[in-house]
């Protein structure tokens, strides 16, 4: 299928990739893998008139390990995040979540971290052919003024962020680095999201996400991800959890918990940490009252998004969160690396 | 025809086989591994152009214009076409289905107008430049609803949205056998729609030569009624008395969504027509889903009664269809209903009757197992829940009332083979069902019957085949037979192979063209072994018997000293003539002959008559599995641990290709369980891709122990029977007898969806909410 | 935009002219004429595409041509030795079960050898990982996961030597 025309440019280095981010503006993207740009470009979703590639720009392409955490430059395959080696032993947690990402195989090869991170939101009546959405009203997504997917219509866009990354990063504190022509800022990744399903990043036009940092690990601590979906590969998730558990001398001292694929962002649970606070690790009774906190404060967002009901992602919530949690705690007890504590 | 049958089986006793048994890669393998198979997305013609079709925007509604001056003003547009351009070809053998609507559209997928034009893209624009304005009408979804009087008609013309389809049978006295019956049960299942999903989206070209004969390159598994089909429309054309030849490229997967000729190939004849050029129309993977046939869906009330020692007195059953808009082979699946209904399993007093309805979605057509999916998945759950309530261990229940040889049904089946008890231990011993075991994880089985030597539905269950050798030794078949991946070819060359001693490389099989290859009803109803493979075998026969005479006149042995095999003839273990050098010496001399002989194969069942009683196939094939499943309680999925799959095939001419039957069927069969639905809201498909519509996946496969019963049929060519669809048979039930094992809670609804588990566990445990309907969005009642 | 890249086809240096909307699966199959790899969905669903480059296995329909520039693609009309010799992996495929309809067969293929040629001793479950992305309806996988299974066991050498085509059925 042809696509409406653009310009391709595959600069050199990041100078020259800001320089024409900054000159194009509002009509270009950022081509990373194209797994899920290229998707949207062929539904007639996205019709830029400027691609900027970051295959040539080696220094995005880096994992490395500093003392300060691990150090992820954004066009870094999601594959290559599997393969390192210090992930697999100190943030099972990103391994699990990045491992559950479409296919294993092929979309690691070209899907880069940044693309995950930076996605669009889905929703089953917007990510749909042109042929598809036509023979309905725009909805708010696409330009227009509904939303089929919120109950009873809404002025709003109710779509999900589907990124399956994003929600164990956020847990465990990652920052990210944001770059334009004059300016570079560093923030909490959470802060990378507006909430807004029209448009669910907080980026300027000129602006390119090009790190993610995460902390270095912490001795008594342990993070989990859990994904519920119907098929083992090649499926979005209905609903995920990232789970972020310190502990010292086996109570909780500091934890996070953040839900994927049911608001317009990533949602961190905010009860969390006021719950389990200086329970003992793993407390079931403890980590059931957070589960039930995080499916009431999803319940609010959850639209008809997806082709699964939306009563029954409510439920997972609670689940997939206990889950996420407890296998979180495990690993904080344990102090095992990845291998042992799966 | 020569009388095969005395041979038949009993070869073995007599001498090894060297081809029929073995595990020999499919002939056409290799061609497929380097990419040099041709498939109908790979071909192309001088000056071809893209052919496009617009579909309807209402599931109901009037046509009141169709403006298409823009899309003609397009350059590179060739040829237009409207429901008022063109003359009134009809589709399918209700004729219901206008091929392009004027006046009215019925469903979302209706077919409003169509473009050829220079470029794929140019055609895709065409479309979208196409104008038409529409009077929404009320429309109807549920087939349940359909039937009330109230109920807006679909077609008007036909006063009610009830088929005249005389899907209804009782024999024996099921009102009587019910005062009888010491144990009853009674429920209502429903199954939905699914579809093939072939890995290769359909497609056509059609292209006339000078004297407007006709060829079309289609993806079909029924060349011969398809040519037939395509004669009807030229004839409408006014195109009469010209040839049409159907050409098979390689095809992508069937799975029997190629077993009617679909508006895409008689649209590419009519816009090849129109525009004296060769015209492709390739679906996309959206157009896959939206404009092809799935299964039906299904809703079953069945009601099941036995006696003291568990004895089945009577199975009474009714079915809705949801036909859709228009009328295709699914509306016929009740005819195949019929046999697991009356005959799985012995059951003296049987009613049946099926209503097939119009409705304002997709219309069904045929898809692996013909109905008999849906109906097993309805008996098959019955049965468990009747030898529950009669107090009999669910094995036993079965093995009480399991079929045996030389059984008459009540529907007029005649067992000959039977290996359904030794299936029903296969999968007892197997999965060990007495065992205990941990929470959450159950067993379940569940068994089959499928028509194993061919299904009289036509008039016709014949194939044709013919052979010819060259002067090396190698052999040519032309077969009617239609081999979509599962094999064919490779089982009708083993075949020949075997009898006329040569090796599988030595036989070439040509099936695709039908200027070239004999006559055949179509590859449904797993017919093509048996009857192709019988007809090849009947064919080869007469070779072989013209070779015998022939060496033995050239050596001056007897015919019956003479052995045939390792391409030459033996005498006394010691080759005597290579086969090519007698082959040379018959043609190249003067009044030579020349090797090449035919046969028809139409096999001894029987069309059924006015109550449908008749015996459809000459055998049946049988099968039990029986799996063991894991539920996760708190989020309802459910996990395959072990599977195994155990088949009557009478023989297994290629146990190689015959796994791979059985696992693929089998993974079709728990997609059909667990995760496969096409989701309709309101008439449209809201999962028209691979995201949402839920095939499995490598990491999902599962490892079926697949057992092979051989009962050697009397009838089938060396003993085999067909064996194409039973694969995805009982895996349903057997997977929710599971479920209901591990877990105590039934669902009698596919797909069995983690929310469907989940909110039956709710159910049962007394929690009010009881989750929403995956279908309807609506809060489910907990009563 | 039109522009001409350079990228190695299948162990041959290719130059020619694209468009910058073209992917990589409609310049090989409808410009390059290379029909092996396969379009089941055009969305990344399916794996019917998959070529790899630069060694790893991608889906072809989502990857722009331009990006190829300066790359090496291979296709499975490359795989077989120049004489015709099969591959070790299309050998065993044809062997053990693993074609049906082969519609799925060349990115299936494509997609164990990405994966033997990174970790030539893999676990069946990192067979399947690496078949993932690659939807077959006809096989149920199960052979053709052992169609990897029977290289990985018998290929304590090297996985790549070529294996003569004998046509046989062994
Ligand atoms: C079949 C299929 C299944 C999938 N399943 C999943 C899944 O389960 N979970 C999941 O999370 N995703 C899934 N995806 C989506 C996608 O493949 C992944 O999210 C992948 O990681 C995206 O990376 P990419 O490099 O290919 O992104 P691209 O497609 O290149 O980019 C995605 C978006 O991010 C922008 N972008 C990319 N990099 C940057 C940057 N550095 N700065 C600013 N903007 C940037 C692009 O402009 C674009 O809008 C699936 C995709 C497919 C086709
Ligand atoms: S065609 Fe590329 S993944 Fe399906
Ligand atoms: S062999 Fe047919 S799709 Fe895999």
């Amino acid at each position: 299928m042809r696509l409406p025309p653009f310009a391709y440019d595959r600069p050199r280095d990041l100078y020259e990739a800001l320089e024409l981010l900054n000159s194009y503006g509002k009509d270009c993207k950022v081509l990373a893998g194209g797994t899920d740009l290229l998707v949207r470009m062929k539904q007639g979703l996205v019709a830029p008139t400027h691609l900027v590639s970051l295959k040539a720009l080696s220094e995005l392409a880096e994992i490395k390990e500093t003392g300060d955490g691990l150090q992820i430059g954004a066009a870094v395959k999601l594959s290559d995040i599997l393969a390192y080696q210090p992930v697999q032993d100190h943030w099972p947690g990103l391994f699990e979540a990045v491992k559950a990402i479409g296919a294993p195989s092929i979309q690691h090869f070209s899907g880069t971290i940044g693309g995950n991170l930076c996605q669009d939101n889905r929703c089953q009546f917007y990510d749909q052919s042109k042929f598809f959405r036509a023979a309905r009203q725009t909805c708010n997504k696409a330009g227009g003024s509904t939303c089929f997917a919120w109950k009873g219509g809404s002025d709003k866009c109710h779509s999900a962020c589907q990124s399956d990354s994003a929600p164990i990063l956020i847990a465990m504190d990652a920052k990210v680095v944001i770059k334009s022509k004059n300016e570079t800022r560093t923030m909490p990744l959470e802060e990378l999201y507006s909430s807004v399903g029209e448009r669910p990043l907080t980026l300027a036009d000129n602006e390119m996400l090009t790190e993610i940092l995460v902390p270095a690990p912490t001795p008594g601590a342990g993070t989990a991800f859990e994904k519920l979906a119907y098929r083992s590969s090649i499926d979005y998730a209905m609903v995920s959890a990232g789970a972020f558990v310190q502990t010292e001398g086996g109570r909780t001292t500091r934890v996070r918990l953040v839900i994927g694929a049911v608001a317009r962002g990533p949602l961190s649970i905010a009860t969390v940490e006021k719950t389990l606070k200086n329970r003992p690790a793993g407390d079931q009774q403890a980590i059931n009252e957070v589960a039930i906190d995080a499916m009431n404060t999803a319940a609010a967002f959850i639209a008809n998004n997806m082709t699964q009901p939306v009563e029954y992602r409510t439920k997972m919530v609670s689940v997939i969160a206990k889950r996420a949690l407890t296998r979180a705690a495990e690993r904080a007890i344990s102090q095992k690396g990845f291998l042992e504590a799966k | 025809m020569i009388d095969d049958q005395e041979r038949n089986g009993k070869k073995e006793i007599m001498e090894e086989f060297t081809v029929i048994g073995k595990r020999i890669s499919k002939v056409d393998a290799v061609d497929k591994a380097t990419g040099r198979a041709l498939y109908i997305q790979d071909l192309k013609l001088p000056g071809m152009l893209y052919g496009r079709i617009l579909y309807s925007k209402y599931p109901h509604a009037h046509i009141i214009r169709v403006g298409t001056e823009k899309a003609k003003a397009l350059p590179g547009v060739i040829t237009v076409l409207t429901g008022e351009d063109i003359p009134p070809v009809r589709l399918g053998f209700y004729k219901d289905n206008p091929l392009l609507k004027a006046g009215k559209v019925r469903s979302y997928r209706d077919e409003v107008a169509a473009v050829a034009a220079t470029d794929p893209e140019i055609a895709r624009e065409a479309i979208s430049l196409i104008d038409v304005t529409y009077e929404a009408l009320p429309a109807i979804f549920d087939p349940e609803e359909a039937l009330k009087p109230e109920a807006p008609l679909v077609h008007e013309e036909h006063k009610t949205n009830l088929l005249k389809m005389p899907w209804s049978l009782h024999y024996g006295d099921v009102e009587a056998a019910k005062l009888d019956a010491v144990f009853n049960v009674s429920e209502r299942f429903s199954t939905t729609w699914v579809t093939h999903c072939c890995m290769g989206t359909s497609g056509a070209i059609a292209d006339f030569d000078h004297s407007n004969n006709l060829t079309v390159y289609t993806n079909t598994q029924i060349p011969s009624l398809a040519q037939k089909d395509f004669q009807e429309t030229l004839k409408i054309l006014g195109v009469k008395d010209k040839r049409v030849r159907v050409i098979k490229p390689c095809i992508g997967g069937g799975f029997g969504s190629k077993l009617d000729t679909y508006a895409y190939e008689h649209m590419a004849i009519l816009l090849a027509w129109y525009a004296r050029r060769p015209v492709k129309i390739l679906f996309e993977r959206e157009e896959e889903f939206i404009a092809t046939s799935p299964r039906q869906p299904t809703v079953t009330y069945i009601s099941m009664g036995c006696d003291k020692e568990g004895r089945l007195l009577y199975r009474d059953m009714s079915m809705v269809l949801d036909n859709g808009a228009y009328t295709s082979w699914g509306a016929t699946t009740p005819s195949v209903m019929m046999m697991p209904i009356t005959s799985l399993y012995r059951v003296p007093n049987v009613r049946y009757s099926a209503k097939c309805v119009y409705t304002n979605n997709t219309y069904s057509q045929a898809m692996r197992g013909y109905g008999n999916p849906q109906a097993t998945f309805a008996i098959e759950s019955a049965i468990d829940m009747l030898a529950e309530a009669a107090g009999i261990d669910r094995v036993e229940f079965r093995r009480i009332n399991s079929n045996q040889p030389g059984d008459v049904t009540p529907q007029g089946l005649r067992i000959t083979s039977c290996g359904l008890p030794e299936c029903i231990e296969a999968v007892s011993k197997d999965l060990e069902f007495g065992r205990s075991r941990e929470n959450g994880v159950g067993v379940g089985l569940a068994s089959l019957i499928h028509v194993g030597g061919g299904a009289r539905i036509y008039k016709s269950d014949g194939c044709g085949t013919i052979i010819k050798m060259d002067d090396y030794g190698k052999v040519d078949v032309f077969t009617g037979a239609s081999d979509m991946g599962q094999g064919s070819d490779t089982i009708i060359a083993q075949i020949v192979a075997e009898e006329l001693g040569v090796q599988v490389d030595d036989v070439h099989v040509f099936h695709q063209d039908t200027d070239i290859c004999p006559w055949d009803v179509g590859a449904h109803a797993s017919r093509t072994t048996f009857v192709a493979g019988n007809s090849a075998l009947g064919a080869a026969k007469k070779i072989r018997l013209r070779l015998l005479a022939m060496a033995s006149k050239a050596t001056g042995v007897d015919e019956d000293k003479l052995v045939l095999r390792d391409r030459a003839f033996f005498v006394e273990g010691k080759p005597v003539l290579p086969i090519a050098k007698l082959l040379r010496g018959s043609h190249f001399t003067p009044r030579g002959e020349m090797m090449m002989a035919d046969n028809f194969y139409d096999p001894p069942n029987e069309n059924m008559g006015k109550d449908f009683r008749g015996n459809m196939s000459a055998t049946y094939s049988f099968g039990t599995h029986g799996v063991r499943v894991k539920v996760d309680e708190a989020t309802g999925k459910v996990e395959i641990l072990d599977y195994i799959a155990a088949h009557d095939v009478g023989r297994a001419i290629n146990p190689l290709l015959l796994d791979g039957q059985v696992h693929g069927g089998v993974l079709m069969g728990v997609g059909y369980a667990l995760t496969e639905q096409v989701i309709m809201e309101n008439g449209r498909n809201m999962n028209p891709d691979f995201r949402d519509y839920k095939v499995l996946t490598a990491m999902d496969a599962i490892h079926s122990k697949a057992v092979v019963i051989e009962t050697i049929d009397d009838q089938g060519p060396f003993g085999a029977k067909g064996i194409g669809e039973p694969g995805c048979v009982p895996t349903a039930p057997a997977i929710a007898n599971a479920i209901y094992d591990a877990i105590g809670v039934r669902i009698k609804d596919l797909p069995i969806t983690p929310e469907k588990v989940l909110a039956a566990i709710k159910k049962k445990n007394g929690t009010v909410s009881c989750g929403i309907d995956a279908f309807t969005q609506k809060e489910q009642a907990c009563e | 935009m039109s522009r001409e890249i350079k990228f190695v086809l299948n162990g041959a240096q290719t130059c020619v002219a694209i468009e910058d909307d073209w992917n990589l699966l409609y310049l090989l199959r409808e410009k390059l004429g290379l029909t092996g790899a396969k379009e089941g969905c055009g969305r990344g669903e399916c794996g019917a595409c998959t070529v790899i480059v630069d060694g790893l296995a991608v889906n072809s329909c989502l990857y722009f041509a331009v990006e190829i520039d300066g790359k090496e693609v291979l296709t499975i009309e490359g795989l077989a030795g120049a004489d015709g010799t099969l591959h070790a992996l299309q050998k065993s495929f044809v062997s053990n079960g693993g074609i049906q309809c082969g519609f799925c067969t060349p990115g299936m293929i494509l997609s164990a050898k990405a994966l033997l040629d990174e970790n030539p001793q893999p676990t069946e479950a990192d067979i399947k990982q690496a078949l993932a992305g690659n939807l077959c309806r006809c096989t149920g996988y199960v052979q053709i996961i052992e169609s990897v299974e029977a290289v990985v066991d018998k290929s304590s050498g090297d996985i790549n030597a070529v294996v003569r085509e004998t046509g046989d059925s062994d």
